[in-house]
């Protein structure tokens, strides 16, 4: 039959995608040993005596997805309670609207506006601090303009999958709204708030563009939101264009591809179960 | 109460300010480029190392790499969320099926361009070119295809099934000739959707499809092109600052194009509520 060869084909792509990158990724073991690999530091792929440890750009990748969430968890958050319980219906449909919309800005544009114009403010507002515009800081900041709307968006449905007599139930007891969103709305929409979290930040990790055009692309521990980093995605995109095919730097590159594949599937399985357990 | 007065108005004040500085940003690379924006610069390659001429090439480019990408996802993700909602019981397989829908959706777009560069361009030997960026991005805009159909088909009403059947339809014919025309508007409103959400796709394309310049436009599937987003990357990132200008119009033509492509998603997102209402 058409139709399930056709659903049968998402099959076959997805065993696709992990076959293809770890068949080429796993030949990097034959050079580099998996502990140098995972726990080196030196990221020197294109020096003579080349070196590939990813612990750096691993570290790139949490220090970016950490200021993010930190930035976006928050601010999404009370977007997405004023949007849920607060608003009434017009500036719920307004402030719906634009974040629809900003989920699609292209990060190519945010880059390019980090790159162009909040690297120089970064430069002016921190000038004792800041040797390089490009880094963690502005980083985050364009990646949280793509991870807000996200997080509002899906934590306000999970306020919503609250039924609604649990919430008329506290209010007829006479607490006030405030504190039924804090005792009962949010204790109630923990998992879904949760699997909320796990997409969003799944969605940060597997960002490619922003990082690689302002998050610096240097390869060392940061030991400041103002140090340039080179997160996990930054590096494929940087060097695959440039990298010999079939050369140790080339399964170096989809060994993090496979690193990166076995996030997200960790992240979309783990909020799977969730989403799961929640409707029982 | 006071307590859920001041929480209304601190939690609006965030949110408008939010809002505020998306709009702000958005507003203000549409109209610093829009001045940059004429039918030259639409419509003439770019000359004298980026910094004359237009983007006449990425224009084209970016259509060439979504017709393809459409023309594999568009077909594909119907046929299989008609297996999803139409063809199959509760049962393993149409988790399965589900569940790696779920999981490609959530892998980062830089490893279906690996993937793309892998598949497409070494082992099938398209090398960097539309086809191999093209079909990189329709496997991209799948799962998005699949889970819009999948819920526009689930939203038929039962009865307009059982009307089908009962007037001595077979199954396919209902499918077919009932079931997907009644969803046909959302349908499209989905595909619209995953447009928007490939279309500013770069880093796949880096490594399947793009060329950074060129100066006739491909005469084949099996030729590189360029594109908008590539195209942006490009200036920004790797010419010096006298593109400055080339760049502002390249990002105000592509941010109209997205900010129409989901306010088209909005307005027919109502229409069709307000059917369902009325």
């Amino acid at each position: 039959m058409l139709v399930t060869g056709a659903a049968l084909l998402t099959m076959v792509i997805l065993f696709g995608i992990f076959f293809f990158l770890i068949s080429d990724g796993v030949r990097v073991f034959g050079k580099i040993s998996l502990r140098e690999f995972f726990l080196s530091t030196r990221w020197y792929p294109t020096y003579e005596d080349a070196e590939f440890g990813i612990l750096a750009l691993l570290s790139g990748t949490l220090a970016v997805t950490g200021l993010t969430l930190l930035i976006s968890i928050p601010l999404g958050f009370i977007s997405a309670i004023f949007l849920a319980e607060f608003g009434n219906r017009k500036t719920h449909d307004f402030l719906k609207y634009v974040f629809e919309l900003t989920a699609g800005i292209p990060s190519v544009v945010l880059g390019s506006f980090g790159l162009k114009y909040i690297s120089k403010w970064l430069m002016d507002l921190f000038p004792m601090k800041v040797w390089t515009g490009l880094n963690i800081l502005n980083a985050s900041l364009m990646l949280s303009v793509l991870a807000i709307p996200y997080f509002v968006t899906l934590i306000e449905d999970a306020l919503k999958a609250v039924p609604v007599d649990q919430k008329e139930a506290s209010l007829a007891l006479g607490a006030n709204m405030t504190s039924t969103l804090f005792r009962v709305l949010i204790p109630q929409a923990r998992s879904g708030i949760l699997n909320a979290i796990i997409l969003g930040t799944n969605r940060i990790i597997g960002e490619t563009m922003v990082v690689l055009m302002i998050a610096g692309g240097a390869t060392m521990i940061p030991q400041s939101i103002f140090d340039p980093v080179r997160p996990l995605t930054a590096a494929i995109a940087g060097e695959m264009g440039e990298v010999e095919l079939a050369s140790t730097h080339y399964f170096a590159l989809f060994m993090i591809g496979v690193v990166l594949l076995m996030i997200s599937l960790i992240f979309t399985v783990t909020a799977m179960r969730l989403k799961r357990g929640m409707r029982r | 109460m006071i307590i859920d007065r001041m929480a209304k108005i601190v939690f609006g004040i965030i949110s408008y300010l939010l809002v505020t500085i998306i709009l702000l940003i958005v507003g203000f690379l549409i109209l610093s480029g829009l001045d940059d924006i004429n039918l030259e610069f639409l419509t003439s390659f770019p000359r004298n190392s980026m910094t004359e001429g237009g983007i006449w090439p990425s224009i084209l480019g970016t259509v060439y790499f979504l017709s393809i990408a459409l023309l594999f996802s568009v077909p594909v993700g119907i046929l299989a969320a008609v297996y999803l909602s139409e063809y199959s019981k509760e049962n393993r397989l149409q988790r399965l099926v589900l569940t790696a829908n779920n999981i490609l959706a959530g892998i980062p777009s830089v490893v279906f361009g690996m993937f793309g560069l892998s598949l497409f361009s070494i082992t099938f030997g398209f090398g960097t070119s539309v086809i191999a960026g093209g079909l990189t991005l329709g496997i991209m805009s799948l799962p998005y295809i699949i889970s819009n159909t999948h819920e526009s088909l689930v939203a038929v009403p039962k009865s307009y099934r059982e009307a089908s059947m009962a007037l001595g339809a077979n199954k396919a014919e209902t499918t077919f000739k009932i079931v997907i025309p009644a969803s046909s508007s959302r349908i499209l409103t989905g595909v619209i959707i995953a447009i928007g959400r490939i279309i500013g796709e770069t880093a796949p394309l880096l490594f399947t499809g793009a060329a950074f310049y060129i100066t006739r436009n491909p005469s084949s599937p099996f030729e590189p092109a360029m594109a908008l987003p590539t195209h942006i990357f490009v200036l920004s990132a790797i010419y010096p600052d006298n593109v400055t200008p080339k760049l502002e119009g390249s990002v105000s033509v592509l941010l109209i194009i997205v900010v129409a492509l989901f306010m088209s998603v909005a307005i027919r997102r109502r229409r069709e509520s307000r059917k369902m209402e009325g």
